[in-house]
């Protein structure tokens, strides 16, 4: 079972879905297949510089193995590498919506 | 005497003003130009220095001795630019991102990591008829200019007088060009565009404490927003310039103005009386 991570902008999964990743205000954490969701702050938008980094280390040191967001910038997108997690392009309004289509298999892989 | 010459919004014409000023002053005066506009150098095309001296600019950088490493993660932790992430067993460094503080290297609990240098621009120094000129050009890509700028910077106290043209903006790259000078002379033009960009930099400045006077460049062209503007905050406006198709034929060859101009001549020793005056500088 792994953990997923999916960029929101509120806490809960009828929030809205957040298109970009390092700047994300939350994330939302799931164990695949299981209903349960927990939102997390992202440490990541307070930073000055380097949002994305410091975003993949917070999941990484989450456990999460899996992301589904809209848009990673260059230096998130070889840190997300380098981390082995694998990236879904979401697309929806709500965060329960994008989960759906990943759990029906509807989301494009980009890493 | 340091004398900065700044704008704010770009394509005002400081560079035109600034090395035909340093033209000027350098038939009375000892002078050193110099072009803290290190991502896009250019007073160099105007005066065609030749170069006695060049030499690499680095900046230092943490390298990590992986066989000293345990993955503790404490230097990612005090990163504060975010230029380190620990991920498990590999250390990702994003070196366009380090600000070279050093933290990651005095906190790092197994010295597992030493200072090593990384080049980030050329510097050139030379002389152009007696004048010292010096530039730092940054490599391409680069994220950071104020490194680069500062070490520009440490050729202001050479001469008599001093002129920095400096980076559009009034971000990092403007304030360390902006450091330790006597006076801001701003280019602005007479648009909205040049009126706001030049606010923010007289914002800037006040915050420095730095005093300025304004050259209105293409002055006939626009509207008076400007010369409004610098009324009410009674900023002293030292010299309009007209959009003058000659200006432009000259600037475009790369010609000297003061050379060629009589006017332009006439205008610019009126403002860098002008200057002098507002400077209190009688050397």
């Amino acid at each position: 079972m792994s953990m997923v991570a999916v960029t929101s902008a509120g806490p809960h999964g009828d929030s809205k879905f957040e298109v970009r990743f390092g700047r994300a205000p939350y994330f939302i954490l799931l164990d695949e297949g299981s209903d349960k969701l927990e939102g997390v702050p992202n440490p990541g938008i307070e930073a000055e510089g380097g949002a994305g980094v410091k975003a993949v280390q917070f999941l990484m040191d989450q456990g999460v193995k899996k992301l589904i967001t809209g848009k990673v910038g260059p230096h998130a997108k070889s840190a997300l590498q380098e981390g082995d997690i694998e990236v879904y392009e979401g697309s929806g309004d709500r965060v329960g919506e994008v989960i759906e289509k990943y759990n029906q298999g509807r989301l494009q892989r980009l890493i | 005497m340091k004398v900065a010459v700044a704008s704010g919004k770009g394509g005002t014409g400081k560079t035109t003003v600034a090395v035909n000023l340093a033209n000027l002053i350098k038939e009375d005066y000892q002078v050193y130009l110099l072009d803290c506009d290190v991502e896009e150098p250019n007073a160099h095309l105007f005066l065609k220095p030749s170069f006695e001296k060049s030499y690499p600019h680095t900046v230092p950088v943490p390298q990590v001795n992986q066989d000293n490493c345990d993955y503790c993660g404490r230097c990612s932790e005090v990163c504060a630019f975010n230029a380190l992430a620990i991920l498990k067993k590999k250390i990702l460094f994003y070196e366009h991102m380090c600000h070279s503080c050093g933290s990651c290297i005095y906190f790092c609990p197994r010295e597992a990591m030493v200072e090593v240098p990384r080049e980030i621009g050329l510097m050139e120094v030379g002389f152009y008829r007696g004048m010292g000129f010096v530039h730092g050009i940054l490599n391409i890509g680069e994220a950071m200019a104020p490194p680069l700028i500062k070490e520009v910077k440490k050729y202001q106290d050479r001469a008599q007088v001093t002129v920095i043209d400096v980076p559009p903006g009034t971000s990092c790259p403007v304030v360390a060009s902006l450091k330790n000078i006597d006076f801001c002379l701003i280019v602005t033009e007479a648009t909205p565009f040049g009126l706001n960009d030049m606010d923010l930099l007289v914002q800037l400045l006040k915050e420095l404490k730095v005093p300025y006077g304004v050259v209105l460049n293409r002055a006939d062209l626009g509207d008076d927003g400007v010369e409004k503007f610098c009324k009410r905050e009674k900023i002293p406006l030292l010299l309009k310039l007209p959009f003058d198709r000659e200006i432009a034929r000259l600037n475009a060859e790369g010609v000297s103005l003061i050379e060629e101009i009589t006017w332009v001549r006439e205008a610019f020793k009126d403002l860098w009386s002008g200057m002098k005056e507002l400077m209190k500088f009688h050397g």
